[in-house]
């Protein structure tokens, strides 16, 4: 088991910045997805932590271990690569025993460790075939065997769920969780599907061309988004953003976009705000986080339906003010017509308000997990 | 439905045609090789010797060390072909696969070689060879070609599909350069590298220039010098049947091991050459 320390690590290939002064301390036995859009650095980092790559400057600690200088093969880190990258010409057994021949165990002792890890991960009954003859899934299976057997200390996975279809998907999700709480070991993935994070990872740090957006559980990244583009990323159907700017009237705060929507601003949500009139702003607010009350009088914003979509489970409405619209999820059985006319309530404590110049959020800093202490916020 | 079978059949008309024309030679070889001495010139000539004279090859071992000839050639060709496979393989994963000052323009300059005709050189090496003191001995035969530009750039080409990912995986897997080019691009390039073996082997097999020069006792013939033992010195008129059963001898090796690997062998230069 290891504690995981990033100390201001930077990256750059030539004139790129793939990743820039970025600390995370990643707990030990937990998961940690590195989340973010292609090329924001999230693999970079990984490949960081493996060994393959040396960051350009900062320091990388196993628990009180700097390990920048230490090639990858005494890490003791196990690797899964997105493709997989299992050797096509051996067998699933030979895949997995090649660590340890390389390492010169007795043969008794490879094929007494290559059967206890197929066994944790249920491919016992793969061994005797060859990559090209086994489906994704088990593909994959076989190449989290080959990082296990090798009992590492850390376990990465590069983009575990891209190469499977949607149900293999949340099998293989919830067969990775099983194995990983089974073993207890510290396991970093990497994704950009922010589903995949939220349901895998016990924290998730956000990246965006390189640089740290912000790290926490997936419950405070998705309740306290620190900037705009963890708001925005993160959540489905996404949070609906609204451009506009505050106005005073009779002592009562409200948020006008465009001519056509005014919506009170609730006093709670006001708090945090500088009391200046004009100030331009950015209101956020989840699809899940709006209510439709019949009661006209009550509802403190009303809008038409412009469009309603069927999910499944859920219906989404799509309301118009103006050029900008506001989706509001109701449940699949909610009776509504397009063209209605609805009062939508919005739950005060998950109202965000941004500063649209800097992203940054305005209603109260998240609390919760920091990346390290020295770390300045860019 | 009907185009595709008119588009086929003409296909396989020009296909058939050019066979033909490859095959034609060969038949004709083993038809001389069966026909007495004066069957040979006869007119007008005739596909099937009236009686198949099968003792032309016997009469070929007993004329000639023919023995002698087959162990030179086998050893000169079988190191060159290995000694090819092993300097090919490891500068190939050199040019392919690690970073270093002018990688590029080296792979240049030692593609560039491919273009120098061999005659250009045979002078200079042979003054090498005679100053080494190598001069009528395998080592002459055998160390010029142990390096080749084709075959470091073919499996360059092979190699450059291999995918990173196996060697970032090796890696991990503690595995070292050399272990990694052993263990899993070797096996992976068998069809580049049967290919490889097959031009050295044929390269080396039917050499003649070369060993004409370098060699001067008997003894270290090898076969394709060997051959002309039924050549008349005079220039008059050669024992052809001799010839051509003698030289059927010579091919038959190399035919058999062309049948074998044929499959291995278009591949290595198919697939090699898509990505290149």
């Amino acid at each position: 088991m290891a504690n995981v320390r990033l100390k201001n690590i930077t990256k750059r290939f030539g004139s790129v910045t793939a990743v820039n002064n970025v600390c995370l301390d990643i707990p030990h036995g937990k998961v940690t997805a590195l989340l973010g859009p292609s090329g924001c650095g999230k693999t970079t980092i990984l490949l960081m932590l493996a060994g393959i790559y040396k960051p350009t400057e900062g320091e990388i600690y196993f628990d009180d271990l700097q390990v920048n200088g230490i090639p990858p093969q005494l890490r003791n880190v196990g690797l899964v690569f997105q493709s997989y990258a299992l050797y096509p010409h051996m067998t699933a057994f030979e895949n997995i025993a090649f660590p340890l021949k390389l390492k010169k165990l007795p043969k008794a002792e490879i094929q007494k460790r290559v059967e206890e890890i197929a066994e944790v991960v249920q491919i016992g009954d793969l061994l005797d075939r060859k990559p090209g003859q086994m489906s994704g899934g088990q593909q994959q299976r076989v190449a989290l065997c080959r990082a296990l057997v090798k009992k590492p200390d850390l376990l990465l996975l590069d983009e575990p769920l891209s190469n499977l279809d949607a149900r293999l998907r949340l099998e293989t999700r919830a067969e990775i969780k099983r194995i990983q709480q089974e073993l207890g070991i510290t396991t970093i993935l990497v994704t950009h599907d922010q589903v995949e994070a939220v349901t895998m990872a016990d924290q998730v740090a956000v990246l965006k061309a390189g640089v740290l957006q912000q790290y926490g559980t997936p419950k405070e990244l998705l309740e306290q988004p620190a900037n705009l583009f963890v708001a925005s990323f993160l959540g489905d159907p996404p949070m609906n953003l609204l451009q506009g700017e505050l106005e005073y009237q009779e002592g009562r705060c409200y948020f006008r976009s465009g001519r056509s929507l005014r919506l009170p601003v609730p006093p709670l949500a006001a708090k945090g705000l500088q009391k200046s009139p004009g100030q331009k702003l950015i209101l956020g607010i989840r699809p899940e986080h709006l209510t439709i009350t019949w009661e006209r009088g009550r509802a403190p914003w009303r809008g038409k339906v412009f469009l309603v979509e069927f999910l499944g489970r859920d219906k989404l409405l799509d309301f118009r003010f103006g050029d900008q619209s506001l989706r509001v999820l109701v449940p699949a059985t909610f009776p509504v017509e397009r063209g209605e006319v609805l009062g939508i309530e919005p739950q005060v404590e998950h109202l965000h308000i941004f500063d649209p110049q800097t992203g940054l959020a305005l209603t109260g800093p998240p609390e919760g997990l920091r990346a390290c202490s020295d770390h300045e916020p860019a | 439905m009907r185009r595709t079978l008119v588009k086929k059949l003409i296909i396989h008309l020009v296909l058939l045609t050019l066979g033909a024309a490859m095959v034609l030679p060969f038949l004709w070889m083993v038809s001389t090789s069966l026909k007495g001495y004066h069957e040979v010139f006869r007119y007008p000539p005739r596909w099937i010797p009236d009686e198949p004279q099968w003792r032309n090859y016997l009469e070929v071992w007993k004329l000639a060390p023919f023995g002698r000839f087959y162990v030179n050639s086998t050893i000169v060709a079988v190191i060159t072909t290995a000694g090819q496979v092993l300097t090919g393989v490891l500068a190939a994963y050199a040019f392919a696969r690690m970073e270093f000052a002018g990688r590029d323009q080296i792979f240049m300059l030692f593609l560039a070689t491919l273009m120098v005709p061999t005659q250009v050189t045979l002078i200079p090496t042979y003054i090498v060879m005679s100053r080494m003191g190598w001069i009528d001995s395998y080592k002459s035969l055998i160390v010029p070609f142990l390096a080749t530009a084709f075959s470091v750039f073919l499996l360059r080409q092979f190699f450059l599909t291999i995918p990173k990912e196996l060697e970032e995986a090796s890696i991990m897997d503690g595995c070292s350069k050399l272990r990694f080019i052993f263990a899993v691009i070797m096996p992976l390039s068998k069809p580049a590298i049967s290919s490889v073996a097959l031009f050295g082997f044929l390269g080396s097999w039917n050499s003649y220039l070369w060993p004409l020069i370098v060699i001067n006792s008997n003894q270290m013939r090898t076969l394709p010098i060997g051959l002309r033992y039924f050549v008349s010195q005079q220039g008059g008129g050669s024992e052809w049947h001799y010839l051509m059963a003698a030289s059927l001898i010579v091919m038959l090796p190399v035919l058999i091991v062309f049948f074998l690997a044929q499959k291995q062998f278009i591949e290595g230069i198919a697939k090699s050459g898509i990505k290149g």
